[in-house]
């Protein structure tokens, strides 16, 4: 069908359901159904409460600026399922950290891997380091490849690359999952 | 009533470039108020306004007895707090001579609007006696970290928009959003324009993690 035609077809389908009042009748069931499953943005951002992602960040981030900045980047940067998928995982993972007591221990905030600030590669940016003031915590890695295999290191960099809706999802996870690893082992 | 001259327009053009469009304003409002009063205030409102909506904005807190801009430069260090550079979108002289000294420590980099020409803008940056920098729009991204802080002049804000220079459009995309520490929004007329805001665009509020 020619691309103009398929277009025809598309809204006389869209019309019809319009006035069919029913999203099922007229449209093939696949179309209708994939229309029906996406839900306005708005109502993922309605969900999104930034405050209690702070408050989760907070002991590994003490300073407000930068905590702000993070938040930013995991709830108000890149896709809206990105957004409601960051904010459910780290919610759920802060319930858990809430109900062992747990913060940061000194080791996490010694070993992260830099997350680099993605930047155009002909910008010089040697006046500072552009990287976030979260990384990636290299020692709970550890439990999976030996420190500095090849493996760790691919793992590394698979955590840390991407958007940083990504790579800083993937370095706060990693440090609540950290801190409840820790934790199993000293009460087992 | 004496006429004002038909060369007030050029004079606040060239004023406004280079002090900035809140600060020509008040300039341009004191001295006519200085040589005919309320009056020629009102005149120059009636001439200008349409086409210089922040002159408009300034005239009518004139008339309405204001005397000097509010340029509350507290507010706008403690929204800076923690910052180790900030970059400067927009050019606003009154205030910028005001808010520099209270910056100790953060390294100021002025983002060049591509309004004047190179040597008008450095003429203009001596002003500060090296106290700033001069960063464009290809460069401003070597400043990118979570200590670099941008600052943006906004000519009147609502509860959903504010007004900023169109350089501000040139700059803020969602990568920039990603990398700086915080968008400092710096009200400098602090009412609404009665006119289209001509050389300025409406941005939404939520742009800005901050206003003051």
């Amino acid at each position: 069908m020619h691309r103009s035609e398929a277009m025809a077809h598309s809204l006389h389908i869209f019309i019809f359901v319009e006035e069919g009042g029913c999203m099922r009748k007229g449209g093939s069931v696949a179309h209708s159904a994939m229309a029906a499953q996406l839900l306005p943005a708005s109502e993922i951002a309605a969900f999104i409460d930034s405050q209690t992602i702070d408050d989760i960040l907070a002991p590994w981030l003490p300073d407000v600026g930068e905590r702000a900045m993070i938040v930013r980047c995991l709830l108000d940067v890149g896709p809206a399922h990105h957004r409601g998928s960051n904010y459910v995982l780290l919610r759920l993972l802060g319930l858990l950290l809430k109900q062992h007591g747990m913060g940061p221990n000194s080791q996490q905030l010694r070993e992260m891997a830099p997350i680099r600030l993605r930047v155009p590669p002909t910008v010089d940016t040697t006046s500072e380091p552009a990287a976030y003031p979260l990384g990636i915590p290299t020692a709970v890695i550890e439990r999976l490849a030996p420190h500095g295999s090849r493996a760790w290191l691919a793992m590394i960099d698979c955590l840390s690359d991407g958007p940083p809706q990504h790579s800083l999802a993937n370095a706060a996870m990693l440090l609540v999952l950290d801190a409840l690893l820790r934790t199993n082992e000293r009460t087992t | 009533m004496t006429k004002l001259s038909s060369a007030l327009t050029q004079s606040f053009s060239v004023a406004a470039m280079e002090l900035g469009f809140c600060s020509a304003a008040w300039l341009f409002a004191e001295q006519v108020a200085a040589y005919g009063g309320d009056a020629q205030v009102h005149a120059m409102r009636d001439a200008l306004g349409r086409t210089y909506p922040v002159l408009d904005a300034v005239c009518a807190a004139w008339l309405d007895g204001e005397r000097q801009p509010v340029i509350d430069t507290k507010a706008v260090v403690a929204a800076l707090q923690g910052a180790k550079k900030a970059v400067i979108v927009g050019f606003e002289s009154s205030f910028l001579d005001a808010l520099l000294p209270q910056l100790h420590d953060i390294e100021v980099h002025l983002l060049s609007n591509g309004t004047v020409d190179e040597q008008t803008w450095h003429r203009m940056l001596s002003n500060f006696d090296k106290r700033v920098c001069s960063v464009d729009l290809v460069s401003f991204q070597r400043l990118v970290g979570s200590h670099t802080a941008i600052l943006c002049m906004v000519y009147g804000a609502t509860e959903h928009a504010v007004h900023v220079p169109p350089t501000w459009l040139r700059l803020f995309g969602d990568d920039v959003r990603a990398q700086f520490r915080s968008f400092v929004g710096w009200n400098v007329l602090r009412r609404s324009m009665y006119v289209y805001p001509r050389w300025l665009v409406e941005v939404p509020r939520q742009d800005f993690t901050r206003i003051v």
